[in-house]
């Protein structure tokens, strides 16, 4: 069909999420309008009916966390026919914000939001998908920034993949050339201790960062992020607030850094 | 007999029961598995749960965020200059161009043709999806430039914005608006001229928020069954709807006055024509497309208008935008020791209302979610037991696909309406 490129075969499932990860793949999709040739979409429930699956799939994106058995079983199953997976988005790499209620008992998550929690099947966890089964490569992004989605589908079709540059949104920052706000304006950021790639938003918007790519999982340790919320402090964002933000966005990484994941 | 809803935003089945040929009942249920917001957003600071409730839904966060600042912004009597409460409203109508455009062209166009995606466009009439691609890609260059990105906008804050467009954003805005026209003429052309569109009787009472424009932003709530309208306060929106939980299920069931009824395109079409931006009204009409619309799954039809109608009212906004001084009101706590706070929003799929109980730290206590789809559950699935009954035998193979589709005209986030309950408190 295309001169060197051999048509890959695409998937893309959801587990608890909100979708908008999965619309950060159809910008994608819309911005190349080549994209579509070199794939095979063979699962997209938002996009397509259910077509007939493939013994193998060769690129599968996952969206969200789980949060019941039965997810757990999906993905493991769609791990066995798949060749390279991608843990999409902020809630399949750290959990999500709906792993603010870990540490709940669960039940009383669950009478608290249902009149009839006995129907209610959830786990304990919400689980990041690398704790369930093993996973080839992770985008950060609550949601993903669908140039990388579009980075990613464009080398993954040439035998390629994106190389991830560690770095804060610090470097965005000053690469964009945007005045740093928490020097200039003392305005509290998380920009230092938060992995990059969404191209410096907040502060574009001369807001502080709130983390929702991930804290970063290199040149950190909790010590240095004691000291780093002393600082946050000092400008006016208590322990408390630090701690719901970094949690809402990076449950698996802080919680690493806490000593309190266990895989 | 059961079938996965595709082309919808989460995930749902639809259960067609049939006896002897005759469909008996149809439920849909939710698969989507509960992320309890209500539960996770206790304790937390207002301006995180501003961020975090953007996060139920990956479509329409803007409605989300629009609906929860309103809410704080009421209760802690926080005034908000007329320039940047206008501004708030056009970075939500542009959310409402971006979600009804994948409706339109990913998730319901393929109804109308018999593909099973838009994608398969591409054999027959690509000029058709190349053209409906690159209108969501300048949908979502208008987000970014007003709210930094797609989805999960970082521009709406208690109070206001945090940048308001410079006046080189504007001259961009404006062109990238004059291109979406442009290629969305054309587009509408062909939905507005298709033929296949039922138009059967099937509909049910409609509601909106009441207010002096096409619906958007209101404190009260209106209720039309025939020509007559009932208006109420938001503040008692929780009063007057009954709330059922059907035995074993997750999804609560809303009703008003015992019926179901519909929110979204569909009722502020109906109820809001002549309000709608002229232009809107001519392109539409042209084609003979006037309201009411009869049967739910015209649906397209109410969204085509509404793409082209915030399209031209963010089009006359830019056209004399002025940029204004960034405005940062302090968030002052409340006197009471607990405060309660309410708003709703049209979002793209209908009345979008939000309830906080907050103490003097300025954190959660409760709160209470009702979403549009959560609304409008049970109006498709009557409607589509109607239409089923209709056609009796005849219904039976088709029964499912037809239920898919008459869901599916609705839009539904499913997504929202899972863990989106309403909480016992």
């Amino acid at each position: 069909m295309l001169r060197g490129f051999e048509v890959k075969t695409l998937a893309i499932i959801k587990l608890a999420s909100c979708s908008g990860c999965l619309n950060q793949v159809v910008r994608a999709l819309a911005s190349e309008e080549k994209l579509l040739n070199f794939y095979n979409i063979v699962l997209f429930d938002e996009i397509t009916e259910r077509l007939e699956m493939p013994k193998k799939i060769d690129l599968l994106l996952i969206e969200g966390s789980t949060v019941t058995r039965e997810q757990e079983e999906v993905v493991k199953k769609f791990r066995e026919i798949s060749d390279f997976v991608v843990a999409m988005g902020t809630c399949a790499v750290q959990g999500g914000v709906q792993a603010l209620r870990i540490g709940d008992d669960v039940e009383k998550v669950k009478a608290y939001v249902y009149p009839n929690p006995e129907h209610i099947d959830v786990n304990k966890d919400v689980k990041p998908v690398d704790n369930v089964i093993s996973v080839d490569m992770f985008i950060p992004g609550c949601p993903v920034n669908h140039e990388a989605i579009a980075s990613l589908l464009k080398k993954f079709v040439s035998e390629g993949l994106p190389i991830a540059i560690p770095e804060s949104v610090c470097s965005e920052c000053k690469r964009k050339g945007i005045v740093c706000v928490m020097v200039a304006y003392g305005i509290p950021c998380l920009g230092p201790i938060t992995i990059g790639g969404c191209g410096a938003i907040c502060p574009s918007f001369g807001r502080g960062c709130y983390g929702c790519f991930g804290l970063k999982d290199f040149d950190l340790d909790n010590s240095k992020l004691k000291m780093f919320a002393q600082q946050l402090k000092d400008l006016g964002m208590d322990n408390d607030r630090f701690e719901q933000t970094v949690k809402a966005y990076s449950w698996k990484t802080w919680s690493k850094y806490q000593n309190v994941y266990h895989r | 007999m059961e079938r996965v809803l595709t082309r919808v935003e989460g995930e749902g089945k639809v259960l067609v029961k049939v006896k002897e040929g005759n469909v008996i009942d149809v439920e849909i249920q939710i698969t989507e598995a509960p992320r309890f917001f209500e539960y996770i957003v206790r304790g937390k600071h207002i301006n995180n749960v501003v961020e975090i409730v953007s996060r139920v839904c990956g479509l329409c966060g803007v409605s989300y965020m629009l609906t929860a600042t309103r809410a704080f912004e009421k209760c802690l009597k926080i005034d908000v200059p007329q320039e940047v409460e206008e501004l708030r409203r056009i970075i939500h109508l542009a959310e409402r161009v971006k979600s009804h455009v994948i409706h339109v062209f990913l998730l319901n166009l393929p109804d109308f043709l018999e593909m099973p995606n838009s994608f398969r466009l591409g054999a027959v009439n690509s000029a058709m999806l190349r053209n409906s691609m690159k209108l969501l890609t300048l949908a979502a260059n208008i987000m970014d430039i007003l709210g930094g990105r797609m989805h999960n906008v970082v521009n709406i804050k208690i109070g206001g914005v945090y940048k308001p467009p410079s006046e080189s954003d504007a001259v961009k805005i404006v062109k990238l608006i004059k291109d979406a026209i442009e290629l969305f003429k054309p587009l509408a052309d062909f939905v507005l001229s298709l033929k296949n569109i039922p138009e059967e009787k099937l509909a049910k009472p409609l509601m909106i928020l009441h207010g002096n424009g096409y619906p958007h932003v209101s404190d009260e709530i209106a209720f039309y069954n025939s020509e007559n309208a009932e208006i109420f306060d938001v503040q008692n929106f929780e009063n007057v709807l009954d709330v059922m939980q059907r035995h074993g299920k997750t999804a609560l069931l809303y009703k008003y006055k015992g019926q179901s009824y519909i929110v979204g395109p569909f009722a502020r079409f109906n109820t809001s024509y002549d309000k709608l931006h002229g232009e809107a009204r001519d392109f539409v009409s042209s084609y003979g497309w006037k309201p009411p619309l009869k049967d739910v799954r015209q649906q397209i039809i109410a969204r085509v208008a509404e793409i082209l109608d915030s399209l031209l009212t963010l089009r006359d906004f830019f056209q004399n935008y002025k940029p204004f001084e960034i405005y940062s009101p302090r968030i002052e706590p409340g006197k009471a020791d607990k405060l309660r706070c309410v708003a709703a929003v049209e979002a793209p799929r209908g009345i979008l209302y939000h309830r906080y109980d907050i103490d003097e730290k300025l954190k959660v206590l409760h709160c209470n979610i009702i979403t549009p789809t959560a609304q409008n559950i049970l109006a498709m699935e009557e409607l589509s037991q109607e239409k089923l009954r209709m056609l009796g035998r005849a219904a039976e193979h088709e029964a499912a696909k037809l239920t898919e589709r008459i869901v599916r005209a609705f839009d539904p986030c499913i997504s929202c309406s899972v863990h989106v309950l309403s909480s016992k408190y």
